[in-house]
């Protein structure tokens, strides 16, 4: 077992109310002196999977730490405090009317000192190349600018690891650049990634690990 | 099992959901609770999941039982405290009569939800409404559970920003609970926009009529259930009228 | 009027939306020829999708905004045709299959079109037939549509439009969220579409199989440019 070990899943089943889908028997361990790939055809269950992790939906059984934590001591803001998870739709995660106060509000509400808020929400601002934007409203931004929006209300928490599900999909080669190249910043700063993603020439270039789902479960690891 | 028409299903729903408004009595309330129960186990509607929805109800009959009990003077102390008539008959009735009625309009609604939205669409257009007003209907029911659906996941996403719920005032839960007022409306609308727009695109409104390739025919077990629901209006009014 | 050779022409188009200062497309030129497949490429938020809006006629007629220039189907100006005669002319399908499909059914998916055209039933049901097997999914004919997985849900999409029998498609980033099996038969599909002498504009930031088009153009800085 590997000493960065940070989400572990042991023997894992889970199957969806009145569907013939089902993931049987799922272990792995995610690390964080990892950026993981985790891949497979689209129904193989990636988003499903990354769901789990992230405690969005229960497993029928198993066991999945957090942390050396079980995830179900954890509630789901417990959870992503330690967990950021990026959906596939950014417009998702987005709650407030401005692009400042959408990042700052949870720190607000689970009573963070007013200075360290700002001085956090500004840094990750600046750091994701949106500061301009802080008092503009994010539902009428592009999907790029969105999507760095909801990832700054992620990283605010400055979670131990992220899991980003199809972050590239909308964005243009340029775009899915600059992402990797943040992703391999936050990395070398000792945070731990998995990316759920078809995009084969992004994860060449950015991913040191892959996981690949079967169609009929089953994990296999291509490439460590 | 039989498949009836959405249209007599609609009939069957409609009168015994009126008996179950009006009827004050509580032995015909029972016939009536009883009926539309026998109903939707003929139609293959989903009691189970029916009555999982009145769980909460029915713990409101204790509620309304106690409440009628103390301000309603009615009926026989059954209970009593300091004084205070905690449990009446009257009380009591008022409560199982609330918790019959509700029952009622639940279970036919499960009876409405075995057909597909295309088959009540039809149906309403081959009752002569309107063929707009009849998919306005049949997609705005469809926006329930997609706006439930997306209530909930704003919901965990919000949590999931590292939002812990525990030990917080109530003035920051208010808060919490008008953020999710942005993105659950502009996620709706965006849907409704895009489904128009494809509506649209393929000719929706085009003209005045529109043809239908799903035919809806009464059977033999459709007039028989009209004729039942009929039977069962106009005896159990009488009844109820009669017992006044 | 226009070229017999052209199905749909644009002449120096240039577009802004209300609500917006700056201008999406200047003088775009644009001539489709019959039969033909057109591919067009372009980096997000350079406004592809508002572009497939302008040739449909879904601007100005459900977006407005400031058009100058003339778009035209058959020589036929599109800003002035209402949607009934464009849609029997010209199909288009979006990105997200779940917003374009709105019945329980496939069947019942594909019969709405041609219902609100007013065919009569056996019309009606050749036209399901057909459509379901110009795209291979006969035996999806009685499924429930959320049942179906994104690809497959997007070949019902494309299906449900083939019901109108258009002489030209528009596909709007159609695979952009599918995998990579599903986007081979949608692109299968294509192909077989031209074999059908129809004519095909697709629309995506990244085009995998640019082989399968005739001609390729290339959507930056408010320009469009012919790279094939």
């Amino acid at each position: 077992m590997n000493s960065q070990t940070y989400i572990e899943v042991k023997n894992m089943s889970f199957c969806y109310p009145r569907s013939q889908f089902r993931l049987e028997d799922i272990s792995l361990q995610l690390n964080r002196n990892d950026i993981t790939a985790l891949v497979g055809e689209n129904g193989s269950g990636k988003t499903t999977l990354g769901k789990i992790l992230t405690g969005i939906l229960k497993p029928a059984s198993g066991e999945i730490q957090i942390g050396k934590k079980d995830i179900k001591t954890l509630d789901l803001g417990e959870i992503g405090k330690k967990v950021g998870y990026l959906f596939q739709n950014p417009e998702k995660q987005i709650f407030a009317a401005s692009v400042y106060e959408d990042v700052s509000f949870p720190l607000e509400i689970n009573g963070v000192s007013p200075e360290a808020i700002k001085d956090r929400t500004e840094s990750i601002l600046k750091e994701l190349e949106i500061d301009h934007l802080k008092d503009k409203y994010p539902f009428n931004l592009s999907h790029g600018e969105k999507q760095r929006v909801a990832l700054a209300g992620i990283l605010v928490n400055e979670t131990e690891y992220l899991i980003l599900d199809e972050p590239t999909t909308a964005l243009d080669t340029d775009r899915k650049e600059l992402l990797g190249r943040m992703l391999q910043k936050l990395h070398s700063q000792g945070t731990g990634i998995l990316i759920i993603s078809h995009d084969e020439i992004f994860i060449n270039k950015f991913c040191g690990r892959v996981l690949k789902m079967k169609q009929k479960g089953g994990i296999t690891d291509e490439k460590v | 099992m039989k498949k009836f028409d959405p249209r007599s299903k609609l009939i069957f729903v409609i009168a015994v959901s009126s008996l179950g408004v009006f009827i004050k009595d509580l032995y015909l309330l029972s016939a009536v609770t009883i009926l539309s129960l026998a109903a939707a186990q003929m139609t293959g509607g989903n009691i189970i999941r029916g009555i999982r929805k009145l769980k909460t109800l029915y713990a409101m009959i204790i509620v309304i039982a106690v409440l009628q009990s103390i301000f309603n003077n009615e009926g026989r102390v059954l209970f009593e405290l300091f004084e205070i008539p905690l449990m009446t008959t009257a009380g009591l009735e008022r409560g199982i009569e609330f918790i019959l009625r509700m029952t009622i309009i639940i279970i036919s609604a499960t009876i409405i939800t075995t057909s597909t939205s295309r088959e009540m669409i039809q149906g309403l257009v081959q009752l002569k409404i309107p063929y707009e007003i009849a998919f306005l209907v049949s997609l705005g029911i469809r926006f329930l559970p997609m706006l439930t659906e997306e209530i909930k996941d704003s919901f965990t996403a919000l949590k999931l920003r590292g939002v812990v719920l525990k030990n917080i005032s109530l003035k920051k839960k208010i808060r919490i609970i008008t953020y999710l007022f942005l993105p659950v409306i502009a996620g709706t609308i965006k849907k409704a926009e895009k489904i128009a727009l494809s509506m649209e695109t393929k000719g929706f409104r085009a003209k005045k009529h529109r043809t239908s390739y799903l035919i809806l025919k009464y059977s033999k077990s459709d007039y028989y259930l009209i004729a039942f629901s009929m039977i069962i209006l106009l005896t159990f009014t009488y009844l109820n009228n009669k017992l006044k | 009027m226009s070229d017999k050779k052209y199905i749909l022409t644009a002449e120096k188009v240039s577009f802004r939306y209300s609500s917006e200062k700056e201008f999406i497309f200047q003088d775009i030129d644009l001539n489709i020829s019959r039969g033909s497949i057109v591919a067009i490429t372009g980096k997000s938020g350079q406004g592809k999708t508002t572009l497939c809006y302008l040739l449909s006629g879904i601007i100005p007629r459900v977006y407005k905004g400031e058009i100058t220039g003339s778009i035209s189907l058959y020589g036929e100006n599109v800003s002035k045709m209402k949607a009934e005669s464009i849609s029997s002319k010209l199909g288009i399908v979006f990105q997200d299959p779940e917003t374009q499909l709105f019945m329980p059914e496939v069947e019942d998916e594909l019969a709405f079109a041609p219902e609100n055209f007013c065919f009569d039933r056996d019309e009606i049901d050749k036209r399901i037939s057909g459509s379901l097997r110009a795209v291979g999914i006969e035996n999806f004919r009685h499924h429930e549509t959320a049942t179906l997985s994104g690809g497959q849900k997007q070949l019902v999409t494309i299906a449900s439009v083939l019901t109108m029998n258009p002489d030209l498609l528009i596909f709007d980033e159609i695979t952009a969220q599918v995998d990579k099996r599903s986007k081979q038969a949608v692109m299968d599909v294509i192909s077989s579409l031209k074999n059908e002498n129809k004519t095909v504009i697709m629309v995506d930031h990244d085009i995998t199989s640019l082989e399968l088009a005739d001609e390729v153009y290339h959507i930056q800085n408010h320009k469009l440019s012919r790279t094939k």
